[in-house]
């Protein structure tokens, strides 16, 4: 009885590596689990920044040194130019 | 050109100006004053010249520049303070420096008076609407000062002679020869081994025009001249005993007698200038040394006399003849084809060309001995 019990047991041992030995390796091989948690650990992307509309402030200078004509009204009277008493070249 | 308009002077391109990288900057950042509708209020602590303080304005962002810059002769106008110096004597700096406030120091150049406007001494007024120009525009600022001897002769502006080939045939400007680097006062792009702006703000300053490096200098180009490749035979004879321009110049502008003073009439200072006229001249170099060590130059005589600063005091000038007044001259006219070239006695045995005593003022002759030419080079017999 022991004596057929470990036979018994022995064969089926060797049906077993036989089947693993057979076994077909060539395809792909399977992804790793991901597990629900890792997934969620990952950051959603963020919304791209929009520009941000900011109101310019008025720039008097600019204003005013861009337009010919009220650089033309506001201009100081010129005074008269003295003619250059230098004579020659310089 | 036509002197601007006031209003011209300060109209900013508002299209462009304001998508410049300098348009980024708020212009109180630079000019000061306020913001304000009303210009007197807007103009309260303005400041019309930013880098009249390069190092408080320009540096802010190109200290590399600014650093070197207050050493260089736009900036310090040393080249006057050498030649000064040496003709007068300490006692007599105090009323000099009155007289170079007046009469001289308008000269002064600084980053805005070619990147941005006019030079202040021509008027000023905005270049290009506030852009600022990398490369100046050179009629209006390098010959708008440097007009009457180099701009003339580089422009060919006097009646009957070419100007210079560089520009007539390759339309080069100053910037060509002259660069950045030499112009903000690093001759001969010294950062380019003394890369740190300490480093290069260390070395001597320049105190005048031919100080240390020669540069430009004309076999950065022309290369082959200098190494005998170029088959001209005159060349390989020559060597390096005369300069480039003995050769390739032709005459140029001298001056006489420049003599300064303050108006009665209107109490502003003026020059009258005695003579001016054209000369070609070869005198012995009176600047030899490793850098220039041509025995002979074109020389050209400038407006200085012993009695140019009277109307400040007399004698102020004591060592009037310690420099030569027919100076080492570099005349921006050249040609390929002069009369100097046309054979080897254009020059030999021809004493027309040559600075000697006879054609010195009687005064000056103690001066000019460094330059005066006592033996005529003989003629060569030509087959």
């Amino acid at each position: 009885m022991t004596k057929g019990k470990t036979l018994f047991l022995s064969s089926l041992l060797l049906l077993l590596l036989t089947s693993c030995a057979n076994a077909d390796i060539s395809g792909p091989i399977s992804q790793p689990v991901v597990f629900a948690a890792e997934v969620e650990m990952t950051p959603a992307p963020k919304p791209l920044p929009t520009e941000t509309l900011v109101e310019a402030e008025p720039d008097d200078c600019r204003a005013c040194h861009t337009d010919k004509q009220q650089l033309i009204d506001t201009a100081k009277p010129e005074e008269p130019t003295t003619e250059s008493e230098s004579k020659g070249v310089g | 050109m036509a002197p601007l308009e006031p209003w011209e002077k300060v109209l900013v391109n508002g299209d462009k100006f304001p998508q410049s990288v300098h348009g980024q900057i708020a212009c109180v950042d630079c000019h000061s004053g306020s913001q304000s509708p009303d210009k007197d209020t807007a103009h309260i602590g303005l400041i019309a010249r930013p880098s009249v303080d390069p190092a408080a304005s320009c540096g802010k962002c190109h200290p590399d520049v600014t650093a070197v810059f207050s050493d260089s002769l736009h900036a310090t106008q040393q080249g006057y303070w050498t030649v000064l110096e040496t003709r007068s004597a300490p006692e007599n700096h105090a009323v000099l420096e009155t007289m170079f406030g007046n009469h001289c120091a308008s000269c002064h150049t600084d980053c805005g008076d070619c990147h941005v406007s006019q030079p202040a001494s021509v008027g000023g007024g905005l270049l290009n609407g506030h852009l600022f120009e990398e490369t100046p525009p050179m009629t209006r600022t390098c010959t708008a000062c440097h007009g009457s001897r180099v701009g003339s002769e580089y422009l060919g502006k006097h009646e009957g002679l070419p100007g210079d080939v560089h520009f007539r045939e390759g339309r080069m400007n100053c910037m060509d020869c002259h660069t950045g680097h030499e112009l903000h006062g690093q001759p001969a792009n010294c950062d380019a081994c003394h890369t740190d702006s300490e480093t290069a703000a260390a070395l001597p300053s320049p105190d005048h025009r031919y100080a240390g490096v020669q540069f430009p200098r004309c076999e950065t180009c022309h290369a082959a001249t200098t190494t005998g490749q170029d088959g001209v035979e005159q060349h390989q004879v020559h060597g390096a005993d005369l300069s480039c321009q003995v050769c390739h110049s032709i005459t140029y502008t001298s001056c006489d007698g420049c003599h300064v003073a303050i108006s009665e009439k209107s109490g502003n200072p003026f020059f009258e200038t005695q003579a001016t006229y054209l000369t070609f001249l070869i005198g012995r170099n009176p600047l030899k040394n490793y850098q220039r060590p041509y025995d002979f130059v074109p020389v050209r005589h400038v407006p200085i006399a012993s009695t140019s600063y009277q109307f400040y005091g007399e004698n102020l000038l004591p060592n009037f003849d310690a420099l030569p007044t027919w100076v080492y001259a570099t005349p921006h006219n050249i040609q390929l084809k002069t009369p100097q070239t046309e054979t080897c006695n254009a020059c030999h045995g021809n004493a027309a060309l040559f600075l000697s005593a006879d054609k010195v003022a009687p005064t000056e002759l103690e001066a000019n001995r460094s330059v005066i030419i006592e033996t005529i080079p003989e003629p060569i017999p030509e087959p």
